[in-house]
């Protein structure tokens, strides 16, 4: 009677052959945002990050890009900035406030980041009238010594 | 693999918890699983990572489900429930009506001037029998402050007591220029319920299976009738299986004056049920699952009618039926399609119906007919003199229940039941008995010697002046028809007059000499009066004779009991023109005290009662 292969499954000693469990030479710190297929010549799905600054990079980034009450369950995670995109009329104003908004999320989200400098741009797109502001943030991970690394943001103005 | 490695990865599998419930217990386990999982493909799970979020929305789905779960489960409790859907399903499980805001009850004092006439023997006057009006129920009486009031019964000022005296009380009007009375007042009590009237139509197309139709007022506090355009009524119960009701009808026998309403069961083939939403408070009625076209005798479906006749067959298949087919029938009420079905309704209530006395006044709608035919002169004069007030504040008037309050009502509710099993059932029943139909005051229940299957009722009542009376036969009667309702089908009870013993005490006590006598005497009497208040009597209890030397001896000034004597008082004792005393009508039961007197305890008949008649004639005392 034959036996037919559907039936067999494998063998627990089979599952470091399984490429979630596989074991690596390096290992990924997280996927890289935004998300990208992997170009298949490594076993992850996703582009990730394979070293801490630029994982820490990515998530500070998305940090600054999330608002209040975007992710499920952690109403004040994020730094909350597009409220005060909606009004923008004072650029000294808007530096101060988002300045102070990026330092508390920073504080309570990754408190071993040391934000060094703000810097804010706006700019006016006169072919779909619209404005954005880009923020350069500069900052420091002393833990890791890493000195003045930097992230750029684009807000778009409402 | 290895054996160890192997018990590694059991372990692993082993470390999922399910006790887990909300979210940051789930997203703790939800990390350190994939810490321990995936150590190989992933490092950073914190949460401002992607990884970090993905597992918060795993998270998130967890406690969603847990909320989820801890919610159903609290929604199959009455008490914790907090859908009002889910609270309104299991109070009508309970069996907890969901009313709305209550009316106000008063009774008003109906006043209208008549003519008077000179009577036949020239000896005064009395009113003038064709101007003497009935006032139909359904007369509106307006409060002072825009609710309306309503006669719930027609006041007929033509009726007439045992001695053929109008039962209105008369008093004299206007009188003519010798002081003799040119009109009567007469005036009646009328029981009068707030609220609104309203009168809604509806059709019903080809038939259709409990029709549901919501009324358009909300606070819907009774509903008067429900008729349809092809004269059937259509009676409310409380569920469909219901197939009769209680109906009221005019007692006409002697003893109309003790009892007003006759009491019958009537078949209720067309019927309904209403439920009352319990946030709009509007209230639906739903008309039973039977055709008027398929109406038969039968109460029930008569089985015999489904079975499959074989012609000529030895053998048959099996086949098909629709159960639904059995609802055609009288079983749950019926319907009559293609006919137009109209509503009367009472609606409203609340504490602002409830007023003082003398706020409820005149008419807004008099409903005055005249029995005997009057000169419409005359008709018109009583119909302009008619008057209403309030001489006692309406009260009963609430406001909805909340569903809080609500709620508390289940409890007592569900412990309630609409059968007789227990004593206590039988005479809850008894005293339950709606008003009209007679009241019961006191009632007791006894084996039957004879029948040990039958239970014996003893049940009497009393009369104007508050004195024991056997109960009228139209009150047994009403009683029966409704006791029968609620038995239980191998219970029988028989309802019989309850003995009245009617006693005398004579008491001679010694006196301190510094108090006076008589005032101690009547200081006696005065507390044997109160101990042998009816009120305090039940039908079978004893009297204890040193219960009474101890209301004797707690008098001040009583030194001893020198003489005790209790004696059975029966027949009618003249009254003395000289003593001016009037006759005393005593029962007429024959009960030898002495001989039912056990280690100083009277033991009344078997269903019988004592009852101290005339106090100031049958409590006698000797101060020494």
């Amino acid at each position: 009677m034959a036996i037919s292969f559907k039936n067999v499954g494998i063998r627990t000693d089979s599952l470091g052959e399984n490429p979630l469990t596989r074991n690596r030479s390096i290992i990924p710190f997280g996927i890289r945002t935004p998300l990208q297929l992997s170009d298949g010549s490594g076993p992850e799905i996703f582009v990730m990050n394979d070293n801490l600054k630029d994982q820490i990079r990515d998530n500070l980034k998305n940090l600054i890009l999330t608002n209040y009450g975007e992710r499920v369950m952690q109403y004040n995670f994020g730094a909350n900035l597009r409220p005060l995109l909606a009004e923008y009329y004072n650029k000294d104003a808007f530096d101060s406030e988002a300045m102070i908004r990026i330092n508390t999320a920073i504080n309570k989200f990754m408190p071993f980041i040391v934000p060094v400098e703000f810097e804010s741009v706006e700019n006016y797109s006169y072919s779909n009238k619209l404005s954005n502001v880009k923020i350069n943030i500069t900052y420091s991970i002393p833990n890791l010594q890493i000195q003045k690394d930097q992230i750029q943001v684009s807000l778009l103005v409402i | 693999m290895s054996t160890e490695s192997k018990n590694q990865i059991l372990k692993k599998i082993k470390q999922r918890k399910y006790l887990n419930r909300d979210f940051d217990s789930l997203k703790a386990d939800l990390v350190e699983y994939a810490k321990v999982h995936y150590p190989n493909n992933n490092k950073d799970w914190s949460e401002t990572s992607l990884a970090g979020l993905l597992l918060e929305f795993a998270a998130y789905v967890g406690d969603v489900d847990s909320f989820y779960l801890d919610h159903q489960f609290h929604e199959l409790n009455l008490e914790t429930a907090t859908e009002t859907k889910n609270i309104e399903s299991h109070l009508r499980n309970a069996g907890v009506k969901i009313v709305g805001s209550s009316p106000a009850v008063v009774e008003q004092t109906l006043l209208i001037e008549v003519p008077t006439i000179l009577r036949n023997d020239g000896q005064g006057y009395r009113p003038l029998e064709s101007a003497i009006p009935i006032i139909s129920a359904g007369s509106v009486i307006p409060g002072n402050n825009g609710v309306l009031f309503q006669t719930t019964d027609d006041v007929d000022f033509n009726d007439l007591d045992p001695d053929d005296e109008y039962i209105a009380d008369i008093s004299i009007g206007q009188t003519d220029t010798n002081s003799n009375p040119k009109t009567y007042i007469m005036s009646r009590k009328a029981f009068c319920l707030s609220g609104f009237l309203q009168t809604e139509s509806f059709s019903v197309g080809s038939f259709e299976q409990f029709k549901t139709y919501t009324l358009s007022k909300d606070n819907v506090t009774e509903i008067i009738s429900v008729t349809d355009n092809f004269g059937n009524t259509y009676y409310e119960v409380d569920y469909l299986t219901q197939d009769t009701v209680f109906k009221r009808g005019v007692n006409q026998n002697n003893d109309k004056h003790l009892v007003n309403d006759l009491l019958t069961i009537k078949p209720a083939p067309y019927r309904f049920i209403s439920n009352m939403d319990i946030n709009s408070r509007l209230t639906t009625l739903t008309f039973g699952g039977g055709s008027a076209q398929t109406i038969n005798d039968d109460i029930l479906p008569d089985p015999s009618e489904f079975a499959v006749p074989l012609y000529g067959k030895r053998t048959f298949s099996r086949f098909t039926l629709n159960p639904g087919n059995m609802l055609q029938t009288t079983t749950l009420g019926i319907i009559a399609p293609n006919s137009i079905i109209t509503v009367e309704y009472r609606y409203g209530g609340g504490l602002t119906h409830n007023l003082p006395p003398g706020s409820i006044r005149g008419f807004t709608t008099l409903l005055m007919s005249f029995p005997n035919d009057p000169v419409p002169s005359v008709a018109q004069f009583v119909r302009n003199s008619a008057d209403s007030i309030n001489e006692f504040r309406s009260s009963g008037g609430e406001d909805a229940p909340t569903i809080d309050e609500l709620k508390l009502r289940a409890p007592a509710v569900k412990a309630s039941q609409g059968r007789i099993v227990s004593k206590e059932d039988l005479l809850a029943r008894i005293y339950t008995m709606p008003s009209n139909f007679g009241r019961v005051f006191r009632a007791s229940q006894r084996p039957n010697p004879v029948n040990p299957l039958s239970t014996t009722i003893h049940i009497l009542s009393r009369d104007a002046d508050n004195k024991l009376i056997p109960s009228p036969d139209s009150l047994k009667n009403n009683l029966s028809t409704y006791l029968n309702q609620f038995r239980l089908s191998n219970d029988a009870y028989d309802i019989l007059d309850a003995l009245i013993v009617n006693i005398g005490i004579t008491f001679t006590i010694m006196a301190n000499p510094d108090q006076n006598k008589n005032i101690v005497k009547q200081n006696v009497i005065n507390k044997l009066s109160e101990y042998f208040a009816i009120k305090n009597f039940e039908i079978d209890q004893p009297i204890v004779i040193n219960d009474i030397e101890n209301i004797i001896y707690n008098n001040t000034g009583v030194l001893s009991i020198v003489d005790l004597k209790f004696t059975n008082i029966n027949g009618t004792i003249q009254g003395d023109p000289i003593e001016k005393t009037n006759t005393r009508v005593y029962s007429n039961s024959f009960y030898d005290l002495n001989a039912n007197t056990d280690k100083k305890i009277i033991f009344p008949p078997g269903g019988g009662i004592f009852e101290v008649r005339y106090r100031d004639f049958d409590l006698q005392g000797v101060v020494l």
